[in-house]
């Protein structure tokens, strides 16, 4: 059962922490067909300039699909995976996480309001990311459930 | 790699870059790999409910296509931020094209702001966004 507006706008989770594996990171760069060597190789990484593997820009995202977090999330607002599309997204970038980074993600509800007669809910959650010297970046995510299944996005 | 130690002028456009056609494999392994396991894209049925005629692709896949676009023209760690509208699902077997616009140039800052767009090979957008980058070292 979808909850209300006051509850979804007023949700955040627990700060949680992640070390970034290099074999996640290939896999991911794998997967996006990226083939530049940085992002397969340590040290052709380290001998352009970087400490370890860097993560994709877009890696950082998919730390929050582990563990069920995402789905759970979701289920906190009382929405299904299969009633949501993903419509919005951005990411800042301060400095590059690299394989063995350990960082921390803290997420909140930072919008949420309704659209099309109530037919369509928008949540957009915002993720602060660390690592253990300061500020890594920000994440921005912009869902748009379905309460009414014949709705268009 | 281009623009190393030089922002680029406005009104740039980068030569375009082509995605794909994406696959059920593709999406599946991107499944695998980033942990979205949503069953619109990877199961016919599902996406027929949801209103589809057939699988869709994981926005955040066009959207890494996106960050591969921006750093195979402007450089490694260019990106400083992006944001992007998925403004229209990407059915299996789309060519995908991406290509950019220099709309802001700061010499004396070393960054830029790019408009960056992904259409189909029916010239559908698909993702639409905002980048600002630094010169790369």
């Amino acid at each position: 059962m979808i909850q209300s507006l006051e509850h979804i706008s007023g949700l955040s989770w627990p700060t949680y922490s992640a070390i970034l594996e290099p074999e996640k990171i290939v896999s991911f760069a794998t997967a996006i067909g990226e083939i530049n060597p940085i992002y397969h190789n340590s040290m052709t990484a380290k001998a352009a300039g970087f400490r370890d593997i860097p993560a994709p820009p877009t890696y950082l995202f998919c730390i929050d699909f582990e563990q069920d977090r995402f789905e759970r999330r979701l289920a906190d607002m009382g929405i299904g995976l299969e009633q949501i599309l993903h419509v919005e997204q951005s990411f800042s970038s301060i400095v590059r996480a690299v394989a063995g980074d350990e960082i921390s993600f803290t997420a909140r509800v930072s919008d949420c309001f309704l659209r099309k007669g109530g037919a369509l809910l928008f949540v957009r959650i915002e993720t602060q990311i660390e690592n253990r010297n300061g500020p890594v970046g920000i994440m921005c995510s912009t869902m748009a459930a379905r309460l009414d299944t014949g709705a268009q996005v | 790699m281009s623009a190393t130690g030089r922002t680029p002028p406005i009104g740039d456009t980068p030569p375009r870059l082509v995605f794909g056609p994406v696959t059920r494999a593709e999406l599946l392994t991107y499944s695998q790999a980033s942990g979205d396991r949503n069953p619109l894209h990877l199961d016919t049925e599902v996406a027929k409910r949801a209103g589809f005629s057939d699988v869709i692709a994981q926005g955040m896949l066009a959207m890494a296509f996106a960050t591969r676009a921006l750093e195979h023209w402007f450089g490694i760690d260019a990106i400083r931020l992006l944001q992007v509208r998925f403004v229209d699902s990407i059915a299996l077997d789309s060519v995908l094209e991406a290509s950019a616009t220099v709309s802001s140039s700061s010499f004396e800052e070393a960054s830029f702001e790019v408009e960056i767009t992904i259409k189909d090979q029916k010239n559908v957008s698909k993702l639409v966004g905002d980048a600002s980058l630094t010169v790369a070292r």
